[in-house]
């Protein structure tokens, strides 16, 4: 693997000889943004606070009251749940991210 | 929801790390090689407070790198708002420049705005680069900015563009580079592009561009151990002994992750690429759209060895390659994925037979 650091995002990128074959990303957008307190997201601080107040928000709602998130958001959010249950790293494939991203967009 | 997000597709999962921005074509010289035929600025370029506004969507692109060209990108009058505005968003930014605007006060703003690395064009020695650059006194100029740079901390990258007359003074401007101490030395084959489309005298044939090759390949070593990296830039390939072993080439990112903006708000794969390349304008769609909407570079994600144009289709390296550099294939083949300036074909070409580079479509 090769790390690529940007400051916002802790983004991992694995080297493939084939840069048109993209599914590599892995955005660990916790790791500035926000903290797992109580194995709940608080968003911090950052650039994109918006953004990772999406996750905290419908993951919150997922893990304490069972509520299901939107349908275009349902895969990422519950990876993103299984994560913080796990305690482990909270991280994004890129697909997830988009799709995030495409839901706060619009 | 707006219009365009409906059009964005999942598929391709690649970001724009790197943003070419063109800040203005304007120029205060008229190189004879010019790739963008650079003078006068575009017919409504972006002010301030719309470059000032796509910043922000750089974020959530996951943008890592701007770098900052032109033109003369230091003639556009917000230069520094928007590299102090990148550094606010941990975003790195460089610039290419001629060197010519350097000045003790511009060195002083690139370091407050957190700019910290530059490239200079340097075609070789004072009459030569002169004449190619169209302006007496631009290489005094141009070296001044280097040392200027340099003084202060700034890494310089000299940029030389190869061609049929500074080919054999390849050693000699590598020992100017190493003089003036610049951290970096990005070498390229002239590009057909633009102005440097119209004298075929500065342009390479086969037999110098494998000579280009084999002088950068002679070069590495002795001046890494001087302390400058020579930087074979794109179109400097591909899979062939001349090939650095550190800079694995891996296909043109453009339009897969990197990207260009013209300074009108008009984005492209590369800013070398033809304006019939153009995927989308920032001032009807965001970068976000564009970057994501399922036709824009959609041959350059995904494509098969039978959309790959001259000797390319043809190379057993085809696939891992994708053709070369983009803007070189479209310069000079007039067809995407057909890179001809590429020392494997013209080594396996010298023990078939085959052709040499065809002349620009």
């Amino acid at each position: 693997m090769e790390k690529l650091i940007i400051d916002r995002f802790q983004v991992q990128v694995s080297k493939l000889k084939d840069w048109s074959i993209v599914a590599y990303l892995i955005i660990d957008v916790i790791r500035r943004h926000a903290e797992i307190e109580k194995g709940l997201i608080k968003v911090v601080n950052g650039q994109d606070r918006v953004f990772t107040k999406l996750i905290q928000t419908h993951v919150a709602a997922y893990l304490e009251g069972g509520t299901m998130p939107p349908a275009e958001i349902a895969g990422p959010i519950l990876n993103i749940a299984e994560d913080v249950m796990a305690g482990r790293p909270v991280v994004l494939k890129a697909g997830d991210y988009i799709a995030l991203q495409n839901f706060r967009r619009g | 929801m707006p219009p365009a997000l409906l059009e964005v597709a999942v598929s391709f999962e690649g970001f724009p790390f790197i943003v070419g921005w063109e800040l203005t074509l304007a120029c205060n010289l008229r190189c004879r090689h010019c790739a963008s035929s650079a003078g006068a600025p575009r017919a409504r370029e972006l002010s301030c407070a719309e470059a000032l506004a796509l910043c922000e969507q750089f974020p959530e692109l996951l943008v890592n790198e701007v770098i900052f060209t032109g033109g003369e990108p230091l003639l556009c009058p917000y230069w520094s708002d928007l590299a102090a505005r990148l550094r606010d968003l941990d975003i790195k930014t460089g610039v290419v420049t001629n060197g010519l605007p350097v000045a003790e006060e511009t060195v002083a703003t690139m370091l407050r705005t957190g700019l910290t690395a530059a490239g200079v064009s340097l075609d070789g020695f004072e009459s030569q680069h002169d004449r190619i650059r169209g302006v007496e006194g631009a290489f005094r100029r141009a070296v001044r900015g280097i040392e200027l740079m340099v003084s202060r901390g700034i890494e310089v990258t000299v940029i030389t563009s190869v061609t049929a007359v500074n080919l054999p003074q390849l050693g000699e401007i590598c020992e100017l580079v190493l003089s003036l101490g610049a951290a970096k030395w990005q070498i390229q084959p002239l590009f057909p592009l633009g102005r440097g489309r119209a004298d075929e005298s500065l342009r390479l044939t086969d037999g110098e561009f494998l000579e280009m090759g084999r002088l950068l390949w002679a070069l590495r070593d002795p001046a890494a151990a001087r302390g400058l990296r020579i930087h074979p830039a794109d179109s400097c390939g591909y899979f062939s002994p001349f090939d650095y072993p550190e800079m694995q080439w891996s296909g043109c990112l453009a339009g897969r992750s990197s990207i260009g903006i013209m300074s009108d708000g008009r984005v492209k794969g590369c800013l070398s690429w033809p304006d019939s390349t153009v995927v989308g304008d920032l001032r009807e769609k965001d970068l976000w759209s564009i970057w994501f909407q399922p036709e824009a570079f959609s041959h350059l994600r995904e494509f098969s060895r039978e959309q790959m144009g001259g000797a390319c289709r043809d190379c057993d390296a085809a696939l891992e390659c994708g053709g070369g550099c983009e803007a070189m294939s479209l310069a000079a083949a007039g067809d995407w994925h057909a890179d001809p300036y590429c020392y494997r074909r013209i080594l396996a070409s010298r023990s078939s037979g085959a052709p040499a580079l065809p002349a620009c479509p």
